[in-house]
């Protein structure tokens, strides 16, 4: 797969500056959405678009220009009953060019995969979504699409997958080598070097090494020589056992088991 | 006509569907197991009477859409798209017709999203054999004219045009984007893809789906129009265009 490499022009909004919130009342699932633009330089005539999509269910709600923000009155979600799965993309893009039928207009920043919050269950945004999956020989594994990777446990092996993913087994054993199997997948695989995008899975996997391992930049990709970016692999996987006590929690359930 | 009230299966139901299917490609395989549709121990019933016809056949993902869309969308059930085990209990319920035997008369039921459905994830959710169709008739219902490039293949083959414009979420709603797919692929004077829409080659559907992710990232393809997007198309495409010009004056018909 190639590299991801930023061509477009299109600034990347970042996190921060977009906050949206979820509400649920009388079967409806409600948003609202607060947008900071200010930093961007973005051209006042720009229109600001925020959509809501979860697999083919897409919604777009006009929120006016960046010189004059607009919230729509109606922002319910329509045909969505539960908000489970729901993600945010926020679009700035040029005025439209006379006639659809000329060429579209021209994206000139965006924030993607925005998970939102929400106010009834205030649920964290978690880095690693866990599902079920159908396997009756394999106990879990690691899916990657399009999107961010996603951890699947076989709903025939284990009947309480929830449970079975905060188990010391399953933390001390698989969580060290499902984060070693991301990291490779972001650095080998996929040789990603596109670092603008903070919403993007990629860049958010890498800001956890540095911000909560305290990891440095990965090296640069470099085909001929993957040795440097396997070594920091290997450093991050290390720096992840010690974060999370790793040797500690195993001694103390197979002492559990003796 | 036969009509049974649809149910969804639990979670030892769909276990037990896993084990029939993976049974279909090893050395005995097993019989469907049509009981557990009604057993109690296996299937549960919906909050409301749904009746379905048993008994239907469906030529194209386009009939099942329809069929489905319309049963399902006045029944007041809530977010039938999400439920599981309602699509695992349809898709047992039609699975003569969705995995026929081939000239051996072995039934090779492939990869479990196209029986029990991803309801959640971002990808896999449009292989599920019925849903996957629900689904995208439920976006264009308005327009299904467009969508036909996704709709027209038989329940059992959806093919490479789904695979590679259902398979990312901002291809497949993009209308310019599907229409255009339909004016290329759709020939409705055959109600089927033209000749060469399956292939991998220069002009092909796949050639398709990564042209308008280079697009995706650049432009709004939401801000523009089926026309507008075909006069974007580099010459590779030109091929297709010519072959369904014929069929293109009157438009895509289901």
């Amino acid at each position: 797969m190639m590299g991801r490499l930023n061509f477009t022009g299109r600034r990347p909004i970042r996190p921060e500056d977009v906050k949206i919130h979820i509400t649920e009342a009388d079967g409806a699932v409600r948003f609202d959405a607060e947008l900071d633009l200010g930093r961007y330089n973005l051209p006042a005539h720009a229109r600001v678009f925020v959509e809501a999509y979860r697999q083919t269910m897409w919604q777009r709600f006009d929120f006016g220009t960046v010189g004059a923000p607009c919230k729509p009155d109606d922002r319910v979600l329509r045909d969505v009953r539960s908000p489970d799965g729901v993600k945010f993309r926020v679009k700035v893009v040029e005025n439209a060019p006379a006639g659809a039928s000329v060429r579209p207009a021209k994206i000139l920043a965006l924030a993607d995969q925005i998970r939102p919050r929400n106010l009834k269950s205030r649920t964290a945004q978690s880095l690693l979504p866990v599902d079920t999956g159908d396997s009756k020989d394999q106990i879990w594994w690691v899916e990657f699409g399009d999107d961010e990777p996603l951890l699947r446990i076989s709903s025939t092996l284990v009947s309480d997958w929830r449970g079975f993913v905060t188990t010391p087994e399953f933390v001390t054993l698989a969580l060290p080598e499902i984060f070693r199997s991301i990291l490779t997948r972001i650095l080998l695989i996929e040789e990603h070097v596109d670092r603008d995008d903070a919403q993007d899975w990629r860049n958010r996997w890498l800001r956890f090494a540095r911000e909560s391992l305290g990891m440095p930049e990965p090296p640069a990709a470099d085909r001929k020589d993957i040795s440097e970016q396997e070594q920091w692999i290997d450093d991050a996987v290390e720096a992840f056992c010690r974060r999370k006590d790793i040797g500690a929690r195993l001694g103390h359930w197979r002492k559990e088991e003796e | 006509m036969k009509q049974v009230e649809l149910r969804r299966l639990n979670d030892q139901g769909m276990a037990r569907m896993g084990e029939f299917l993976d049974s279909l490609t090893g050395d005995s395989p097993q019989q469907c197991p049509r009981s557990i549709l009604t057993d109690g121990r296996t299937s549960e019933s919906l909050p409301v009477k749904v009746l379905v016809e048993e008994d239907r056949v469906f030529p194209r993902r386009y009939e099942a859409a329809e069929y489905l869309y319309n049963l399902l969308s006045s029944s007041a059930l809530r977010e039938p798209e999400r439920d599981r085990g309602l699509w695992a209990w349809l898709a047992l319920l039609w699975f003569d017709q969705l995995c026929p035997p081939d000239k051996t008369g072995q039934r090779k039921p492939g990869e479990r999203a196209r029986w029990i459905p991803e309801v959640d994830a971002s990808w896999g959710y449009y292989r599920h054999l019925l849903r996957g169709p629900y689904l995208i008739y439920s976006l264009y219902k308005d327009s299904i004219g467009d969508a036909m490039c996704l709709l027209c293949q038989p329940l059992h083959r959806p093919g490479d045009v789904v695979e590679q414009l259902a398979s990312r979420q901002s291809l497949v709603t993009s209308r310019a984007l599907i229409g255009a797919a339909t004016r290329l692929y759709y020939d409705n004077r055959k109600n089927g893809l033209v000749r060469g829409a399956s292939g991998k080659g220069r002009g092909s559907p796949r050639r398709l789906a990564e042209v308008a992710m280079q697009f995706d990232r650049t432009f709004d393809l939401h801000t523009i129009d089926t026309e507008g997007l075909l006069k974007l198309l580099p010459r590779e495409f030109d091929g297709f265009r010519m072959q369904t010009a014929g069929a293109k004056t009157a438009g895509p018909q289901p």
